[in-house]
């Protein structure tokens, strides 16, 4: 048995140098971003997800041809982390950085020294051309032969109980599973996040593929 | 010079050879089962790599071994060439000559073996990326732009891994060379000074030609730790094999694939052990004899004195000062030391005691595995001894993996005997408890162990054992009386960096820790992944505290090694 418990979304451009408000992925591929665009490593399992969930959508053809795009554009070899991405779009390296929103917030709340690069930046929810955005999840999974099961359930309701979904909206700053939890003020700032309705069996069936797809475009290379 | 090299004994010998027959089965079950710990995981890796398919080969072989293996290369190399000038250098520099804080510098310049390669590549990053304090100022003063307006070397590329790593690993090098110019007699540089020779000749003619088995010891164990980078290197964006061992079983699916691409890895490893040993052979010439007179250290004054000085502090600012400031600086800027998190207390008490029993099980194990060859050098005990140095060859990740299925296949073992026994389930004996962890730590790191008392006893003359013999000394005796005692600085140094490779130690310890379990690099590693290192300093700052210490002892103890223990050297 698998659960949800929260989603977080990925994108984060220059306050300064860019305008626009919306964007969909298919965008990041566009020539105008030439250079411009920093991200992590391609096989991270954060855009392996990605990856997976445009090949699941679009098939393998097109999104080899998005993929070659989204690397053409690319200001730097892939490296670093999600929080690195921020820290160069902020430092001006980059205009656009990819990375997962929750990143941003603990910068902006948490580390009054990093809060600089925050202010520097802004979130945008990238969407697909159908208005969804791909989202991160944790979960939660159960062993068909776990010998206690009881107590087992007793933990993943405790999870998706209301108490600590508040916990992972306001100390982890991700979007809460459960109906009715507040999302915390600094990530409700980015706009209404509409999750990409594609199931997650279908994201993780193209997993390989997105990774094979990475290795033939020499994305981190 | 020596009595019998060839091992035919003397008539005075034959009574104890004949009590010899008993040691040598011993010998052979030490080998045999020595070889067996290492052995296990091992086959379990060829056996993944066998029972899978190699449908992945063409794609791997097309797209990612050429980069992985020209990245590794590259990186290898880097890090060969730092180690190899900043350890040769310092040592000569500290051993030869006399120059303002030498003192200090002598128990300052192996520090940096106490900073994990991924801390000083996360500290490397905060300091020297666009974003951090020197680019920032500069971007300032200059009125410069990022991206374009001027240029800086990339501290996230495989230059930078380059120097994070070689500048952490380089005391590897520089403490082999420290001990073998430290032993150096003075007759040689004596005869050549009386010649006319300037200290610079001296080094090009003498030293260094001397140091150069050092040299080959050190530089291959900076590598081979170079080798099961990953933090660093994945942080830094390089695609090394072993980033790819671990990307092509977690992304691409394949466990077969993962387990293929670290056999191959492991033909890479024995050219570095071969390396090892050659370095070993050489200095092997050299053994035979006593009375070491060591070299009078010349007094440098001046500019030249002050050269020295910055040309040794340079390296432990670079691999020691610099992390540990911005760790410390970071600890108390964001209250870690005054918001002081009593769990750290736990977790260093972990750490210390898994690196402890760690560190006692591979020096046993090492000694058991060294011996018999001594006493039985056939061909069969050399192999065993062999086998069971393949453990560090193993990117960590993987050896976790390998020991997983015949650490359950133990514990399944004795839960059946249990049952028939007493009929009561034990549970994971081995696999759920810290066993696994000491398991894992000692057949990774037993090479070193083997590696530091094979080094000594090639430098104690068998002149030793056969006059121990004559004197009616058993086989154990031997070991206990005579053995043992040469080969302290040997088994001092084999424990430090042991137990400094334990407190460090992260792919495994996050694999195979029990539940409940963390040690302070999975504390730090918790933060690093949710993208706020810093949060970890205090922890970081732990590590390099408790690894110190051992250091500065074990400094301390080298330096002031009596002349008995001495190892014999090459006057005469």
């Amino acid at each position: 048995m698998v659960c949800h418990l929260d989603a977080r979304a990925r994108h984060l451009p220059s306050k300064e140098r860019v305008t626009q408000s919306a964007i969909t992925y298919d965008e990041l591929a566009d020539p105008k971003w030439k250079g411009k665009i920093c991200i992590r490593s391609g096989q991270h399992i954060y855009n392996n997800a990605l990856f997976a969930a445009y090949i699941a959508k679009y098939g393998e053809a097109k999104a080899e041809q998005w993929l070659r795009g989204l690397k053409a554009n690319l200001a730097q070899k892939p490296s670093g982390g999600d929080r690195e991405t921020a820290r160069d779009v902020a430092a001006g390296k980059c205009d656009l950085g990819i990375g997962n929103t929750y990143y941003w917030a603990l910068m902006m709340d948490k580390e009054a020294d990093r809060k600089p690069w925050a202010e520097a930046t802004k979130v945008i929810l990238p969407t697909f051309a159908d208005g969804g955005t791909h989202v991160n999840v944790s979960g939660v999974v159960l062993a068909k032969h776990a010998p206690n099961k009881a107590n087992a359930m007793k933990l993943i309701e405790w999870l998706v109980g209301e108490k600590a979904q508040h916990m992972h909206a306001d100390l982890n700053y991700e979007y809460p599973l459960r109906a009715g939890i507040a999302i915390n003020p600094t990530i409700a700032g980015y706009g209404t996040l509409k999750p990409d309705p594609l199931s997650l069996a279908k994201i993780a069936d193209s997993k390989k593929a997105a990774a094979a797809l990475v290795d033939k475009v020499g994305f981190d290379n | 010079m020596s009595l019998s090299r060839s091992h035919t004994y003397g008539p005075a010998l034959r009574g104890a050879v004949a009590s010899l027959s008993a040691v040598k089965i011993l010998a052979f079950a030490i080998a045999v089962s020595v070889a067996t710990l290492v052995a296990f995981p091992l086959a379990s890796l060829a056996r993944l790599a066998a029972i899978g398919d190699a449908d992945l080969w063409p794609h791997l072989a097309a797209y990612v071994l050429p980069v992985a293996l020209l990245q590794t290369a590259l990186l290898l190399l880097g890090v060969a060439a730092i180690t190899a000038v900043a350890g040769v250098s310092t040592a000569w520099l500290v051993s030869t000559f006399q120059f303002p804080g030498r003192d200090t510098l002598l128990w300052m310049l192996p520090l940096p073996l106490a900073i994990p390669t991924y801390i000083a590549a996360y500290v490397y990053v905060d300091i020297l990326d666009a974003a951090g304090p020197l680019q920032t100022a500069l971007r300032d003063l200059f009125g410069w732009r990022a991206g374009g307006d001027y240029w800086f070397p990339p501290i996230r590329s495989l230059g930078g891994a380059v120097f994070v790593i070689g500048f952490v690993l380089y005391p590897y090098v520089y403490l082999a060379a420290r001990a073998m110019f430290q032993t150096q007699c003075a007759i040689f540089t004596d005869a050549a000074r009386t010649l006319g020779a300037r200290p610079w000749r001296l080094m090009r003619d003498i030293s260094l030609p001397l140091a150069r088995p050092a040299l080959a010891v050190g530089v291959a164990l900076a590598l081979l730790e170079t080798l099961n980078d990953i933090g660093a290197s994945e942080y830094l964006g390089v695609q090394t094999l072993t980033l790819s061992v671990f990307t092509t079983w977690l992304n691409r699916g394949s466990l077969a694939g993962a387990a293929q691409i670290a056999l191959s890895m492991l033909a890479l490893v024995a050219g570095l052990i071969a390396l090892e040993r050659y370095g070993r052979r050489r200095r092997d010439h050299q053994s035979g004899a006593q009375d070491p007179r060591m070299a009078e250290r010349v007094v440098l004054g001046g500019g030249w004195g002050w050269l020295a000085t910055l040309t040794c502090l340079a390296p432990v600012t670079l691999g020691f000062l610099v992390p540990a400031g911005f760790l410390l600086r970071e600890a108390i800027l964001r209250g870690l030391v005054a918001g002081f998190d009593h769990d750290l207390l736990r977790h260093t008490a972990t750490t210390v005691a898994l690196a402890v029993c760690a560190t006692v099980v591979v020096l046993m194990l090492g000694i058991a595995a060294a011996l018999p060859l001594r006493a039985v050098p056939r061909p069969f005990v050399l192999a065993c001894l062999a086998v069971a140095t393949m453990g560090y060859a193993i990117p960590g990740t993987v050896l976790a993996l390998g020991l997983l299925s015949p650490l359950v296949a133990v514990d399944e073992a004795v839960n059946w005997l249990s049952m028939r026994v007493g009929g009561t389930h034990v549970g994971l004996l081995l696999a759920g408890s810290s066993v696994a962890l000491v398991v894992a730590y000692a057949v990774r790191f037993l090479s070193i162990s083997i590696g530091f008392v094979q080094a000594g006893l090639t430098r104690v003359s068998t002149e030793f054992d056969d006059v121990a013999r004559l004197l009616g000394a058993g086989p154990l005796t031997l070991v206990r009386s005579v053995h043992l005692p040469l080969l302290r600085p040997a088994l001092w140094g084999a424990a430090l960096l042991v137990f400094v490779d334990c407190l460090k130690e992260l792919p495994m310890t996050l694999l195979l820790r029990p539940l409940n379990v963390e040690t302070l690099s999975t504390y730090i590693y918790q933060f690093a992944t949710r993208g706020s290192f810093e949060e970890g300093a205090l922890a970081a700052l732990l590590i390099v505290a408790v690894g110190i210490l051992p250091i500065i002892w074990i400094v301390r103890q080298s330096e002031m090694i009596p002349t008995a223990f001495r190892v014999p050297s090459i006057c005469q």
